[in-house]
């Protein structure tokens, strides 16, 4: 058999409407919940962000110290660096009184030199292309490059020392330009003359 | 609803938006802090190297003066060349050769003497604190003096060019 409802309709339409309005306030009440739970969420994440960027400031201003000294410690370690490299680039190579030594220690006791002469290229044309020079002469200079020229006793003599001097650290591409008889103060001697090239270290 | 998108639109979005912004924030000096971190990590060798460097370079300022500074070098030059024997001697200095880093005076220098004077005024010369470099050399033996050299070299006295 049928349920018969012997409400009136008015009277259910109250029950109907106060249950949706039980309804919509739960909802409020859980909206306004999680409304406080995010505005305390975000409130408490800023917060801690903004302590974090604090402290992060606080470690950056601290060392503010250290990084000014350091900045002028690097900018001295550049001049420093510089200077050395100046140094490096016009004081080191091989000296003339060493090569001037090394000639005499090569050449034979039956030879005697009677003309010594080297050129080489400017340090400061090579550090800086740019470098204004009035002087011809610098721009003609032979490159690097040693002449000897002498008397010896015989042709044996001198190709000993042509071979002593290649086989020298300091000198390389050893050519004898000539080599002739001649009598010099009555003697007959052997007169020549010879180029190399000398290392510079650069 | 509309107390929702009020709260949403006063308080959390602009609360969200801050906090975005204070995380942006925190991520960049996080770098800035990072690439101090990595230079502070080099300062003790940047500082043992400036000392070493000092060590090596404390006599540069003497080695390549700032400006050309020649009167001392001459005068010790003449000293030495006396001492070793060196006679008619003669100093002609050239136009300068100017570089950005460094400069140098060519002397135009030429003695007469034997072979030992020479070669230790040589020794000498370019053994003095100051740098000074032989660009060219002509050592002949003349006719007319048997045992004896004349010398004519180029000199280069390097200085550096004053900055500023």
């Amino acid at each position: 058999m049928k349920d018969v409802d012997f409400r009136p309709s008015w009277y259910i339409k109250i029950l109907a409407d106060r249950e949706g309005s039980r309804f919509r306030v739960s909802g409020f009440v859980v909206l306004g919940c999680l409304l406080l739970v995010a505005s305390y969420e975000s409130v408490h994440h800023t917060q801690a962000s903004m302590d974090q960027l604090q402290e992060l400031h606080g470690i950056y201003q601290s060392q503010d110290g250290l990084m000014s000294e350091l900045d002028r410690l690097e900018l001295e370690n550049r001049v420093w660096t510089q200077s050395a490299a100046i140094l490096t680039d016009v004081g080191s190579g091989v000296t003339v009184s060493g090569l001037l030594a090394e000639i005499s220690h090569l050449m034979p006791r039956q030879m005697s030199l009677r003309e010594v002469t080297m050129a080489r290229p400017s340090r400061v044309a090579a550090i800086d292309p740019n470098a204004t020079s009035d002087s011809e002469k610098e721009q003609k200079e032979t490159m690097g490059a040693f002449e000897i020229a002498g008397w010896a006793e015989s042709g044996t003599a001198i190709g000993y020392f042509v071979s002593r001097l290649a086989q020298s650290d300091l000198f390389y591409d050893v050519v004898l330009r000539y080599q002739r008889p001649e009598t010099v103060y009555g003697k007959d001697v052997v007169e020549f003359r010879l180029v190399c090239r000398m290392l510079d270290f650069r | 609803m509309a107390t929702g998108l009020i709260f949403a639109l006063g308080v959390y979005l602009p609360q969200m938006r801050r906090l975005q912004q204070l995380r942006a924030d925190t991520t960049s000096l996080n770098a800035q802090l990072d690439v101090r971190s990595q230079r502070l990590k080099e300062l003790k060798s940047t500082f043992e190297d400036v000392g070493r460097a000092k060590m090596t370079l404390v006599h540069f300022v003497d080695a390549v003066p700032e400006n050309v500074r020649i009167g001392e070098f001459l005068e010790e030059i003449d000293r030495t060349a006396k001492s070793n024997g060196l006679t008619d001697r003669n100093v002609v200095p050239s136009n300068p050769i100017v570089g950005e880093k460094v400069s140098c005076l060519p002397l135009d220098i030429t003695f007469r003497g034997e072979f030992d004077g020479i070669f230790k005024f040589l020794r000498h010369m370019e053994n003095m604190q100051r740098i000074a470099r032989v660009q060219r050399l002509e050592l002949v033996s003349p006719e007319d003096a048997f045992g004896e050299l004349l010398l004519s070299m180029t000199v280069h006295v390097y200085f550096r060019p004053i900055t500023g």
